[in-house]
């Protein structure tokens, strides 16, 4: 797993993004075929935005234009509904691009997956808003992705393992078609929002708590039921996990230099 | 596992060099200049801050050139075999004495490394621990049953010349070994063995000395390995100053073969009669994940190869760190990866040293370096926050 992750070594974050942008193009190319026109128009205006954005900080902040924004808009363009008006397309992404990632610095200088911050948004603010569940085609597209990313460790196999388990526990999942349909929901939000690595926690421990609390969290927002949760929840949930995610890790430090002191009297 | 066979015999002369990056911020008192004849054992120069420590040639040979770095910190010296005859005649040091007078007046102090802040002990200082790796780092690395096939004796006796070392306190001596390892365990109520497998962080001496002997607050562990351990056995026994080491050469493809050279050698021409070399490859010392690139063999390594054309040197590290799951795999040590890394690359030697960053030396966090998207040289800001902290401290 080393020898592929030494590939994006001094690249910054566009290696990891080329990485994402190749992972998402399954699942792309499969909502575009079942969208059609409208959705091929909604990737269209999402890619201008989130590039405009990218072009407009690269020239005031003097750096070299990086398209960074590629994999927000990919991942936003797999679950908003084609029909959805332009201008609320154009306003949530520029608040989820600008607020949720460029503000800090750009990708990897942030702790916010900006396509959670997109479509939290775009969720709060637009009642009327449903989001597209995702179908078995959209989550049998994301395996080769989720494949690609785990080879090289851009995501990681305990936050996957512990949002599973924890949802599964929480949702009382005990048939193997229940299952399935958990996951046929969950898989894309999973792999591309829940386990995006600059938004989720860094030490070993601290990806176990982070997994599980994205899992409860889901629960909780998908109001303590046992159907599989609405795709709403697994947003919010992503979201708020990865603002608690630098406190876990905060807590794991503290924990490890707690008993570092211990083992030194 | 190599199959057992002989060392080779030492290859044609060749250039050899004493490296700054094997003893990180030392200056220097010359004591021969460019253009001097020297022989086997004859001191070049001594640690400027602490005389005691003295630092020996090992072939015959002129002094090539003797080079500076910034701030007059040792960069490096290298000496070209000569024909000519040596000077005078070794004058072979009085094995009587104190064990740690004779390691200190015959060059063999700095094959000692201090952990924390790396580079040779002070001449009066009393170890917590003494560690003494007889792990292969890796699979290119020599086999040290091998090695030790012979020099068995010898290397007991330089085991127990450190049991002496740590007196009066009751400090260990510590031997490492890979499990199934059939060296001979000396029985010495002060040297303890421990077994492990090969993986992970044992193959390190910092991995090794965090598993054996986790350092206290204001203590001091030190690691050797065990070549040199025979080395200072076969000083003990009269043999004097002892030069050669066994060294792995992988150039890749899986062919590893051993060859005997002098400390310090020149690495282009060892390799240069690889066939396997890659085009416009450069060497490295050291083992794949923990070498570095180098053009002479690193004072405490044991192999040597090409460098992978990733294994850059240095780098700006504006970049972001984005935090893939394998480097908290990385470090020899249990430390909280990414953290570090972050309070490294911005310099931060309070949140360094809570995060544990005194078990780490360079070689730990090249792993680090290899892997990270921010492009950050991280022994280089190692070395920095750590020579901080030591500033800081007193």
């Amino acid at each position: 797993m080393m020898a592929w992750a030494h590939v994006l070594r001094g690249r910054g974050a566009s290696g990891a993004v080329m990485v994402q942008a190749l992972a998402l193009l399954p699942p792309l190319a499969v909502t575009l075929w079942l969208g059609g026109g409208p959705a091929v128009l909604v990737l269209g205006v999402a890619l201008a935005v989130v590039l405009g954005w990218d072009l407009v900080f690269a020239l005031v902040r003097q750096r070299s234009f990086v398209p960074l924004g590629v994999t927000t808009a990919a991942i936003v363009a797999l679950f908003v509904p084609p029909d959805m008006p332009i201008w609320h397309l154009v306003v949530a992404l520029t608040l989820g691009t600008v607020i949720g990632e460029r503000v800090f610095g750009g990708r990897g200088f942030g702790f916010l997956s900006p396509a959670a911050v997109t479509l939290a948004f775009a969720l709060v603010s637009l009642p009327d808003l449903s989001l597209v569940v995702p179908g078995p085609a959209l989550a049998l597209a994301c395996l080769p992705g989720a494949a690609l990313l785990l080879v090289m460790g851009l995501i990681s196999l305990p936050v996957v393992l512990a949002f599973s388990a924890v949802l599964a526990l929480a949702l009382q999942v005990t048939t193997l078609a229940g299952g399935t349909a958990v996951l046929i929901i969950c898989a894309a939000p999973l792999i591309f929002v829940i386990c995006e690595p600059t938004a989720a926690a860094v030490t070993n421990a601290g990806r176990i708590l982070y997994g599980a609390l994205a899992g409860y969290l889901t629960w909780v927002f998908s109001g303590f039921g046992t159907q599989p949760p609405p795709l709403e929840a697994l947003v919010f949930a992503a979201l708020l996990a990865s603002l608690f995610a630098p406190m876990l890790d905060h807590l794991v430090v503290s924990a490890h230099l707690w008993r570092r002191r211990q083992r030194h009297g | 596992m190599t199959p057992f066979a002989p060392p080779t015999a030492p290859i044609a002369p060749m250039s050899v060099a004493l490296l700054g990056e094997d003893y990180p911020g030392l200056r220097i008192h010359a004591e021969v200049a460019a253009g001097d004849l020297v022989r086997p054992g004859q001191v070049l120069f001594r640690d400027a801050r602490r005389p005691g420590i003295c630092f020996v040639a090992p072939i015959a040979g002129r002094v090539a050139a003797l080079a500076l770095g910034p701030r007059r910190v040792f960069s490096s010296l290298v000496i070209d075999p000569d024909g000519q005859a040596p000077p005078d005649p070794a004058a072979s040091p009085d094995t009587a004495g104190d064990a740690r007078a004779l390691l200190l007046a015959s060059g063999l102090w700095p094959a000692f490394v201090t952990r924390p802040f790396g580079g040779p002990p002070d001449p009066d200082a009393h170890p917590d621990a003494i560690i003494v790796s007889a792990v292969p780092s890796s699979v290119c690395a020599p086999d040290p049953a091998d090695v030790l096939h012979g020099r068995q004796a010898e290397f007991e006796t330089g085991l127990e010349a450190l049991t002496a070392l740590t007196e009066p306190s009751d400090a260990l001596v510590h031997l490492c070994l890979v499990t199934g390892s059939p060296i001979p365990v000396p029985g010495h109520a002060r040297i303890r063995v421990h077994h492990r497998r090969a993986w992970g962080g044992w193959v390190t001496a910092g991995g090794q000395a965090a598993r054996v002997h986790p350092m206290r607050p204001g203590g001091q562990v030190w690691t050797i390995g065990y070549q040199d351990v025979i080395a200072i056995g076969h000083l003990l026994g009269g043999g004097g100053f002892d030069p050669l080491r066994v060294v792995g050469l992988g150039a890749g493809q899986g062919a590893t073969r051993r060859v005997t050279v002098p400390l310090g050698a020149d690495l282009r021409a060892l390799l240069a009669s690889e066939p396997a070399a890659p085009a416009r490859a450069h060497p490295r010392s050291g083992s794949q994940t923990h070498g570095r690139r180098a053009t002479y063999l690193g004072r405490h390594h044991d192999e040597v190869g090409f460098a992978p054309p990733l294994m850059a040197q240095g780098g700006a590290g504006r970049q972001a760190i984005i935090p893939v799951s394998g480097l908290n795999r990385a470090l020899p040590v249990d430390l909280p990866a990414v953290p570090l890394m972050r309070a490294l690359s911005m310099g931060d030697a309070v949140a360094c040293e809570r995060l544990g960053c005194l078990d780490l030396l360079e070689e730990d966090v090249a792993p680090l370096t290899a892997m990270c998207t921010s492009g950050t040289d991280y022994g280089r800001r190692l070395r920095a926050v750590l020579d901080q902290i030591r500033k800081d401290a007193a």
